[in-house]
């Protein structure tokens, strides 16, 4: 299947105008699947880490969100120990939190809210429980926590 | 589908949804039936094992309905068949979707469940094949490794990335299964159930969102040529769909928040949900601009939002007006629910009608495959 110009042009304005702290590379064999890495964000747990994930634009993008993973380890409340993201943009849903993916979203705004999110964990919106209840219980150990889990696993 | 192994103490089960959205396997051992000679499945790890293997077999053969012999050598190379094997699959491979944990609860109608057995010969060969694939990666035994350094290795394995991509998944999901009592689809304890039936709720979230578009009041929006005032401050116009220049002059679909697409590219996103793209109104609320709660600014540099000439009145009188005879019986033939939106888009509280409507649906939704999946699994899981 041809790759849509949308895909194209994402992918030339992201080399073109890159965002700052966020690196986003095709795969030259699939040009639908990136390696992503962010930089943690200052005055959070996870500042000075670099975060590798990877991304997946489904055929039928931008009418599903992409699929985003992070492959680096972080102890976060809304990242699971997959990987796996809890974000409302990245669900094509309505559902009691407004989860909700658009068209007119894109991968830099995408990435750009994952950034957000590592600065801001939400733990009343948690995927993985169990950190998100340490959070509650015990935010200052929790990010102590997150601290060590991005020196041991985020700092190459 | 259904099959056992009388007297093994080992069944799988596939249930499907009453819809046909979801199917949901089960692997199940009685610990009650005597070891069989040799101890064949005295053990749950054997059919652990087992499920694992059928995962392995249907993760490397998409397409398990060709026979075995699809896979005959077509670069005439010699000595063991399942190198070959693994070349060819390796094309299927490449094209396949994103090969993470997700693909287990995928809810998409059950991509063929259960394989059928023995297709591998073992899992020891399969084992010995990725062996033999991944040599420096796998040539001190896994459980001296790190599980996440060993599938950091295996996924910068270069010769075959994708295939790494499936590996570290399957290597994931073992760890998972260490930690977790759950293993893909089947799961050894009532709290990896509960995980289990929660991420189907979560699931069904997904697949549902906002209610599509009537392809009535999709065909009847408005469009409009573009023009001097719809452009930005740098004389440009974008599709936000598909971030197309749209030049002056060019047909454009407005919506009643006027927000302006392509027809081609709007069409395809409201027949899926009645949201617009950039401020998530429903086409089918009818919002008046008058009363808007929407700021001066919220236009976006590629969406301006100016269309000073025809601020219309969305109002149910104009629907009504551009619709045909024959569109209006196709409108009133909607569901119960969608009609009973329409007519309170005139009371006060037209604004939150669309939304609370909506959630109040899709908890409905989510409590009843809950109900459903309890009331197969929650007998049988005493």
């Amino acid at each position: 299947m041809a790759l849509p110009k949308r895909i194209i042009k994402e992918t030339e304005r992201l080399m073109a105008e890159p965002v700052p702290g966020i690196n986003a590379v095709p795969h030259e064999d699939n040009l639908r699947y990136f390696d992503v890495s962010i930089h943690g964000p200052a005055q959070s747990p996870y500042e000075g880490g670099i975060f590798r994930l990877e991304l997946f634009l489904p055929d039928d993008y931008p009418m599903t969100p992409p699929k985003i993973r992070f492959l680096t380890k972080i102890y976060h409340p809304n990242i699971d120990r997959l990987g796996r993201i809890c974000l409302d943009v990245l669900k094509s849903t309505d559902g009691p939190r407004k989860d909700n993916w658009s068209p007119a979203l894109q991968i830099r705004t995408i990435l750009l809210s994952i950034q957000a999110l590592l600065g801001a964990p939400n733990p009343d919106d948690p995927l993985a429980n169990d950190v998100a209840q340490r959070w509650k219980d015990d935010e200052p150990a929790a990010i102590q926590t997150a601290k060590e889990w991005t020196r041991t696993h985020a700092m190459a | 589908m259904d099959f056992s192994f009388p007297g093994h103490g080992y069944s799988s089960h596939t249930y499907r949804s009453p819809d046909g959205r979801f199917s949901f396997s089960s692997a199940t051992y009685r610990g009650s039936f005597p070891p069989r000679q040799g101890g064949a499945y005295s053990n749950p790890m054997v059919s652990m094992l087992q499920t694992l293997q059928t995962i392995l077999t249907d993760i490397s053969n998409p397409h398990d309905h060709q026979p075995p012999d699809h896979h005959v050598q077509p670069h005439g190379q010699s000595s063991s068949t399942s190198p070959r094997q693994h070349s060819s699959e390796q094309e299927d491979l490449r094209h396949d979707e994103f090969p993470d944990v997700f693909r287990h609860l995928s809810g998409r109608g059950g991509p063929s469940p259960v394989a059928p057995m023995g297709q591998m010969e073992s899992l020891a060969e399969y084992v010995s094949r990725l062996h033999r694939r991944y040599p420096r990666v796998l040539s001190r035994p896994p459980i001296d490794h790190d599980i996440d350094s060993l599938l950091d290795s295996v996924r910068r394995t270069a010769e075959f990335p994708n295939h790494g991509l499936i590996l570290s998944a399957l290597l994931r999901d073992i760890a998972e299964m260490q930690n977790h009592g759950r293993f893909g689809d089947a799961v050894y304890s009532r709290e990896a159930l509960d995980e289990v039936i929660a991420q189907l709720g979560q699931q069904d979230e997904q697949r549902g969102g906002p209610p599509p578009a009537s392809p009535t009041a999709i065909q009847s929006l408005p469009t409009k040529k573009i023009d001097v005032h719809m452009m930005d401050s740098d004389g440009k116009a974008e599709c936000a769909i598909c971030k197309d220049q749209a030049e002056l002059g060019t047909e454009v679909t407005v919506l009643p928040c006027e927000h302006w697409f392509h027809f081609d590219c709007i069409e395809v996103w409201l027949s899926r949900h009645d949201t617009c793209p950039n401020c998530r109104q429903s086409i089918g609320s009818a919002r008046s601009f008058t009363n808007s709660t929407r700021s001066p600014g919220e236009g976006t540099r590629d969406h301006p939002i100016s269309v000073p000439a025809s601020p219309e009145q969305p109002s149910p009188e104009r629907r009504r007006r551009r619709s045909s005879p024959f569109s209006r019986s196709s409108l009133s033939s909607r569901s119960g629910r969608r009609s009973l939106s329409r007519t309170t888009t005139n009371s006060p509280t037209q604004e939150t009608a669309p939304r609370s409507r909506r959630s109040s649906r899709s908890e409905g939704l989510r409590g009843g495959i809950t109900g459903w999946v309890w009331s197969r699994f929650g007998g049988s899981s005493s």
